[in-house]
């Protein structure tokens, strides 16, 4: 019955256009934030979005932005020099934007507001997937995991998907994002944190670039249309590391995003 | 020899290993243990697998087991690896393999984990997080008649032990989160729980063998298992699992609460 | 493997029953419930089903007759007057009298222990059901598993009803039992007490009226030629779902309350 479940939801999200870190990735992000914050920011937080938990909206952008002109052409993802690290863009400073419009949150229209929030939760959590980190060279778009389909455990993926969802799933089917919270974020030490949530967001943005770059090199691609037989494999070995760097970037994302909140709304 | 490098194949070709529990019923022994653990053995345990917790790495054997350098732990889920020696080289009857590794780990780490050396501590938890909850499966024990059955569910032809591995209690405990799971299944009294963590794993493995015959006898005879099955086979699930989570806090606080 | 388990399982979804939700919903509204109980009503449950709480009751699902018949004028028919009727559908609108057999038998202090956990796993269950849409039949209209829909890239159609027991719900969010609780258990009292006023009766009727609008969200044999077109449809819906969710838990709550 529960894996019927899974097969409806995959025919769903198949429906959908490919989505950010899967329901599962934004959801962990946005719990961990939840349990580092500190009661007032939570407090007020929750006010502004009708009383619920910020993990409910945490996917709210993938499902609604057709609804919404602005945020439709919203790029996920963000673009760096391969060689130099160099940070292109659009995506940061939208984030920005977003941060420093809700530091006026008490005067602001209640519609604004939630979008905002909603922009917020989900998208700081995108900055950290490493799929949607990509890379130029010479100007040109030559990494980007849209791009190339791989092959896991003799099927055809797109190398977006493997990232947004499955490095999570293959191993842990049935966890829920308080699992997945329960399991990654557990006793971290106040250095550690520290340690993460120093500097700015385009400290941390430059830290997703330094632990992305290896998605390219140990997995090469390959151009769409190529054949089936010749696709890049990704084995379960690497899939297994993969899913390790996936829930270190989830811890850093929940701690960061769970300092702005803080910053913001614990006043 | 040759069915196993068969299993073997099929396994490595699968796309989720199922091979113990499953990671709903190996989550769920992890986090009851952690109810468990005194808070030094806890945060000992915790201090060696950097700001995660045992439930993690529950189900990590089951899925590095296939790469190197682990493939030599492939059999240490089970009882007996089928066709290996049962018997030292002095004819003596050696524990099976998950006990035995399991005893090994501890024997290794009882006087003074702090003088090891921290990679082996690391692997060791990782190990006995596992082992402990596979020994408690009922289909690891090897009774060579089960080893090729196959069951009719719902009309589909399954194996005996993949069922047992996943479905039994995913079958009934439907979007049940190990966390959930746990809760519901931690229903002893402290005195039931205290004796429950008595003895050795061999005397486990011992009473382990009752489960793992009531499992296959309960089978129909036409071997058709139907939702009565299941709803007794749960029972037995249960239990195993619960148990297996107060041992493995026993184990666990006996090595790091100091 | 996996494509023999996940046969299995399809093969399971089958052999259920098609209309009630599905059931790690019906877990989840119990996990709500239990959030929501007094200490009394949680021990007392505990004491029937021998150690186990609400939630658990809710994953072993028993079968009950599990359809509610809706007469023109917006109330519960009768099952008796319902059998007669000629369409076959409303003969199985049983949900308020299983109900009521229920609470009798939890009331009743000669019932064994185990009637009384069946009687607790189909109070749970049918709770459960009365919130969900897909168990209202109304006999003067079209009924919702007679509306069905087709997507482009799913080659059979899909009925309104079994979409509502699951797709409404996990075409946005997978919350396990623990996650329901987390999402849905955080109502002020003010709302909680305009929800759980009221009886049994009054919520069958209330849920009626309610849902008849859902007709006509989707016409039968209605096309979703684009996913993002089916995408913006789901987002009108499942806020629906998850608030049917919710105020069956807190009724729940309030029912094994009052009994306990």
């Amino acid at each position: 019955m529960r894996k019927s479940i899974f097969t409806l939801v995959a025919i769903l999200a198949t429906y959908c256009q490919a989505m950010a870190w899967g329901y599962h990735g934004h959801a962990t992000i946005a719990y961990i934030a939840e349990r580092h914050l500190t009661p007032k920011a939570k407090a007020n937080i929750e006010k502004c979005i009708d009383g619920r938990s910020i993990v409910y909206y945490a996917s709210w952008l993938d499902n609604h932005r057709k609804e919404y002109k602005e945020w439709d052409r919203l790029r996920h993802t963000c673009d760096f020099d391969y060689h130099t690290g160099k940070l292109y863009g659009d995506p940061v400073r939208q984030m920005n934007e977003t941060i420093n419009i809700l530091k006026d949150y008490q005067n602001l229209p209640d519609s604004v507001r939630k979008v905002r929030i909603y922009h917020f939760v989900h998208s700081f959590g995108d900055f950290h997937c490493p799929g949607h980190i990509e890379f130029m060279t010479n100007g040109e778009r030559t990494h980007t995991a849209n791009y190339p389909v791989i092959n896991v455990d003799g099927k055809p993926l797109r190398y977006h998907t493997m990232w947004d969802s499955t490095v999570l799933t293959n191993n842990h089917p049935d966890w829920g994002y308080m699992d997945f919270a329960h399991a990654i974020d557990n006793n971290l030490s106040q250095s550690f944190i520290d340690a993460v949530t120093a500097g700015t967001l385009e400290d941390w943005l430059q830290d997703a670039y330094n632990c992305s770059k290896r998605i390219y090199t140990d997995a090469p691609q390959k151009p769409e249309g190529t054949p089936d037989s010749e696709l890049s494999v990704v084995s379960r070995s690497l899939m297994n590391d993969f899913g390790d760097l996936a829930c270190d970037q989830m811890v850093k994302a929940g701690l960061r995003m769970a300092k702005i909140i803080n910053e913001i709304f614990g006043k | 020899m040759k069915r196993f490098l068969i299993t073997t194949l099929l396994a490595i070709t699968s796309t989720v290993t199922l091979w113990a529990w499953g990671g709903q019923g190996h989550s769920t022994v992890a986090h009851i243990a952690e109810r468990y653990m005194t808070k030094r053995a806890k945060s000992n345990v915790e201090s060696y697998i950097g700001g995660r917790s045992i439930v993690y790495y529950a189900s990590w054997m089951d899925y590095v087991r296939q790469f190197e350098p682990y493939v030599v732990t492939t059999n240490w889920h089970v009882d007996y690896w089928t066709d290996a020696e049962r018997t030292d080289s002095e004819g003596k009857p050696m524990p099976p393999n998950h006990v035995r590794q399991i005893n090994r780990i501890v024997a290794d780490m009882k006087d003074d984990f702090r003088s090891l050396p921290d990679s082996l501590v690391t692997i060791n938890i990782k190990f006995l997080v596992h082992l402990v909850g596979d020994m408690h499966c009922p289909v690891h024990i090897d009774f060579p008649q089960s080893r090729p059955m196959w069951y009719m569910v719902n009309g589909v032809r399954t194996r005996f032990h993949k069922m047992w591995d996943g479905a039994v209690i995913s079958n009934k405990h439907k979007g049940c989160s190990p966390i959930q799971l746990a809760e519901e299944f931690d229903i002893y009294t402290d005195e039931q729980i205290a004796q429950i963590q008595q003895g050795t794993p061999m005397d486990w493995h011992n009473e382990n063998i009752v489960g793992a015959r009531r499992a296959m006898e309960m089978v129909p005879a036409d071997g058709v298992l139907t939702d009565e099955y299941f709803d007794e086979a749960v029972v037995i699930a249960e239990e195993r699992l619960t148990y297996a989570g107060y041992r493995l806090a026993a184990i666990l606080n006996a090595i790091f609460d100091k | 493997m996996r494509k023999i388990f996940t046969t299995i399982f399809a093969a399971a979804l089958i052999i259920q029953s098609a209309t009630a939700w599905t059931g790690s919903i019906h877990a989840g509204i119990a996990a709500i419930a239990h959030d929501n109980m007094t200490e009394e009503a949680k021990s007392a449950v505990v004491d029937i089903l021998g150690g186990h709480s609400i939630v658990y009751a809710a994953s072993l699902p028993v079968k009950i007759a599990d359809n509610i018949a809706i007469g023109a004028n917006g109330k519960a028919v009768k099952a008796k007057k319902a059998a007669k009727s000629e369409n076959k559908v409303v003969a199985e609108a049983l949900l308020l009298q299983e109900i009521d057999t229920a609470i009798a038998t939890l009331k009743n202090s000669s019932a064994t222990k185990e009637q009384a956990a069946l009687a607790l796993k189909a109070l749970v269950c049918a709770i459960g059901d009365l919130h969900c849409p897909g168990h209202y039949v109304y006999t003067d209209a079209l009924q919702l598993r007679d509306i069905a829909f087709l997507h482009t890239k799913d080659p059979n159609p899909r009925s309104f009803v079994e979409f509502w027991e699951s797709a409404a719900f996990y075409g946005t969010y997978s919350w396990k039992t623990n996650e329901f609780v987390h999402q849905l258990s955080r109502k002020t009292p003010e709302q909680v007490a305009a929800i759980t006023a009221g009886n049994i009766k009054k919520w069958a009727e209330g849920n009626a009226a309610a849902y008849r609008p859902l007709y006509s969200m989707v016409e039968n044999g209605h096309h979703f030629e684009k996913g993002i077109e089916y995408r913006l449809w789901l987002n009108d819906i499942y806020p629906i779902a998850i608030e049917q969710i919710a105020v069956a838990g807190y009724r729940l709550a309030a029912v094994l309350n009052s009994l306990f």
